[in-house]
């Protein structure tokens, strides 16, 4: 859904190279599995094929569109719910208080260094 | 709000091409000192209630940046090869220009920065070269950055500090997990990690409330003020004077001058599209280091055929990039650098050019976030599937990274520059951008040493995974430094060390374009130092009827 969306709207300038990609992809796929199409196959048959393409300037803006519509804000038609940011631990907030994480909360100060102590250098 | 808004028949005092970390300066301190002043701004006016999360429309659709479509640009390598069409040089076009979208890293630059060809000698192949001013100059309007834009940070942190008169007017912002792993590991290998300083209000301050550590610094505008852009901080304060108008949405494509080759105005195009003229006393551009060098290169006249102020040919030479490197690191346990200021801690052990390292350059290491998840999850990392379970499970350590980046010298390469692209032309017709550049050797040598050092610093600080992203060749920056450098010599130079240009005395410049050399790669805190300290002797110059 944010891919038909995004190639409709921001980014139709891809949409025609995305277009004839994923066509010569499917006619590729159906070719050497007896014309059974990519989206019917089995997990092993896709992920073996996508390891024959994963090269290719296609795959590149697949990849690119997917990761894009799975972490973009959900508003854009991806991330339902927020589903890829919880994948990835983010937590969509406008606010945050210290600490941030594990490591700040054990930091017990800044000590300064002895040459600095007695003020700057010139 | 007392803003002012001249008539088209109005002859200002100044007009002031550009509302960014300069212009705001400009703006601010000219007409406090009782001058009439216009400001330019190509771009819209936004609020703090107009920015938003949205790393798709901030990052990939240009959502406050100069765009592909009708700001077009060309780039090419070298002067051998045809440029092609492509968006090099990015900065914000809105009021308040690039000081709205950055990450307000705000190192003063050290005494080293200015003599640096004093010390080490000439560089063969580059126009490396002192500037005319030292940092002692220069100090005084540091602090006034601090003080009066706002910086945050710890005086005395350092033994590499330079000579400062005064301590930061504010607490440094509170350290994140990322911080402190790179102030563990750099402290086991004997180095000096501090607190960085920041243009973000870690307290409120001046009228504007605290962060709120949302996390969104880098390449957004900031939804609380806390960021001290030119937006929040010299342009309320510029518009109080009731002698300062920020016209947006109107965009200056010509200065013009007279027989006597002074400036007598600037030549726009309106928010409606319509060409305008507004005549002023004198014109100063702070338009960055990419719109500088184009603008008076697209204001050639019989009177100056090769662009107006430069006779010297140095308009748009000497591009300034700013190398860097950038390791990823992943720990056992969660850092969220999601959250609050991209960067807490920063190490200048390396800062200074050292010879027996075979090579120029010297450069900072800063502990930072390594971006927000969309970018993060797009860069792809040595070895990392980049699909499938394998990459699900990369995505899941999100949590647990940060990136420890090189910030690093460019050398000054007289072929590196901004020029007129022969054909292309921008939404309103006025001749694009070309940007010529290749990195100089050494500069993607220091960007390397920093990757080990950081590498190094990651591995003292127990990371479980470290990867160092590939070092290469820049085709494009946010850092826009160097095309109209500043020096007493008319002919090696544009402006004078009182941002004067040599050719045209009623015309200044302030921006990343008056640098000499890049500084070590935060340039923001030092193009408003210019700024203050520019505006300081054209105030004082104008009021005793020099210009």
């Amino acid at each position: 859904m944010f891919i038909d969306r995004a190639l409709a709207t921001f980014f139709a300038e891809q949409s025609k190279a995305f277009r004839t990609g994923l066509n010569d992809a499917q006619k590729k796929f159906s070719a050497a599995h007896g014309g059974k199409a990519f989206a019917a196959a089995s997990v092993e048959d896709q992920n073996a094929f996508m390891h024959t393409i994963d090269e290719s300037e296609f795959f590149t803006q697949l990849r690119f569109l997917t990761v894009v519509g799975l972490l973009s804000s959900p508003m854009y038609g991806g991330n339902y719910g927020g589903a890829g940011w919880k994948v990835m631990g983010f937590v969509d907030q406008h606010a945050f208080a210290p600490p941030f994480g594990y490591y700040d909360k054990q930091y017990t100060g800044f000590k300064p260094y002895p040459k600095a102590a007695t003020g700057a250098k010139s | 709000m007392t803003a002012r808004t001249f008539k088209s028949s109005d002859t200002l005092d100044f007009i002031v091409v550009g509302s960014g970390a300069a212009g705001g300066v400009m703006a601010r301190e000219l007409s406090q000192s009782g001058f009439d002043v216009l400001v330019f701004e190509q771009g819209p006016r936004l609020g703090a209630g107009d920015f938003e999360h949205d790393e798709l429309k901030y990052s990939m659709l240009d959502g406050i940046v100069n765009k592909s479509d009708r700001n077009p640009q060309t780039f090419r390598k070298t002067p051998a090869d045809v440029a092609k069409k492509r968006k090099a040089l990015t900065y914000a076009r809105i009021v308040g220009g690039s000081s709205t979208h950055f990450t307000a890293n705000y190192w003063r630059f050290h005494d080293v920065d200015f003599n640096e060809r004093s010390r080490l000698g000439s560089i063969a192949g580059t126009g490396f070269a002192d500037w005319p001013i030292t940092y002692a100059e220069l100090e005084p309007y540091y602090t006034k950055v601090e003080w009066e834009v706002g910086v945050s940070g710890l005086a005395g942190a350092t033994p590499f500090e330079p000579q400062r008169s005064k301590p930061y007017p504010m607490p440094p912002m509170p350290v994140k997990s990322s911080g402190v792993l790179l102030e563990q590991g750099a402290r086991k290998l004997g180095l000096h990690p501090f607190p960085a300083p920041m243009a973000i209000a870690s307290q409120p301050f001046r009228g504007r409330p605290g962060c709120v550590h949302c996390g969104f610094c880098m390449g957004f505008g900031c939804e609380v003020m806390a960021k001290s852009s030119s937006l929040y901080t010299m342009i309320p304060e510029a518009e109080a004077t009731g002698r300062c108008e920020i016209r947006s949405e109107s965009y200056v494509f010509h200065i013009d001058t007279n027989a006597a080759g002074r400036a007598t105005g600037v030549r726009y195009y309106d928010r409606d599209g319509k060409e305008q003229f507004q005549k002023a006393r004198a014109v100063v551009v702070c338009a960055n280091g990419a719109e500088t060098p184009r603008l008076l290169l697209n204001s050639s006249s019989s009177k100056f055929p090769n662009g107006l102020a430069n006779s010297s040919g140095m308009v748009g030479q000497h591009l300034m990039f700013n190398q860097g490197s950038r390791v990823d690191a992943v720990f056992e346990h969660e850092l969220n650098e999601y959250k609050s200021a991209q960067v807490t801690r920063i190490v200048h052990d390396f800062y200074d050019s050292d010879p027996k390292r075979g090579f120029y350059g010297g450069g900072g290491i800063d502990a930072r976030i390594g971006p927000q998840p969309t970018n993060w999850a797009l860069m792809e990392r040595p070895g990392v599937p980049r699909w499938g379970e394998g990459f699900k499970a990369h995505l899941e350590t999100f949590p647990r990274a940060m990136t420890a980046s090189g910030h690093a010298t460019s050398l000054p390469v007289p072929t590196n520059r901004v020029d007129i692209d022969p054909e292309l032309k921008d939404a309103w017709g006025v001749p694009a951008i070309r940007t010529t550049y290749r990195d100089h050797p050494d500069d993607l040598k220091i960007a390397k040493f920093l990757q080990d050092r950081a590498a190094e610093i990651m591995e003292a600080a127990g990371a479980q995974q470290i990867w160092r992203m590939p070092v290469s060749e820049r085709a494009g920056s946010v850092h826009l430094l160097g095309t109209c450098r500043m020096g007493n010599d008319p002919k090696t130079s544009v402006i004078d060390k009182h941002h004067r240009t040599h050719d045209v005395p009623n015309l200044f410049l302030c921006d990343g374009s008056s640098f000499v050399t890049s500084g070590r790669g935060q340039p923001t805190m030092t193009i408003q130092a210019l700024a203050f300290r520019a505006a300081d002797h054209i105030g004082q110059m104008a009021k005793r009827n020099e210009i």
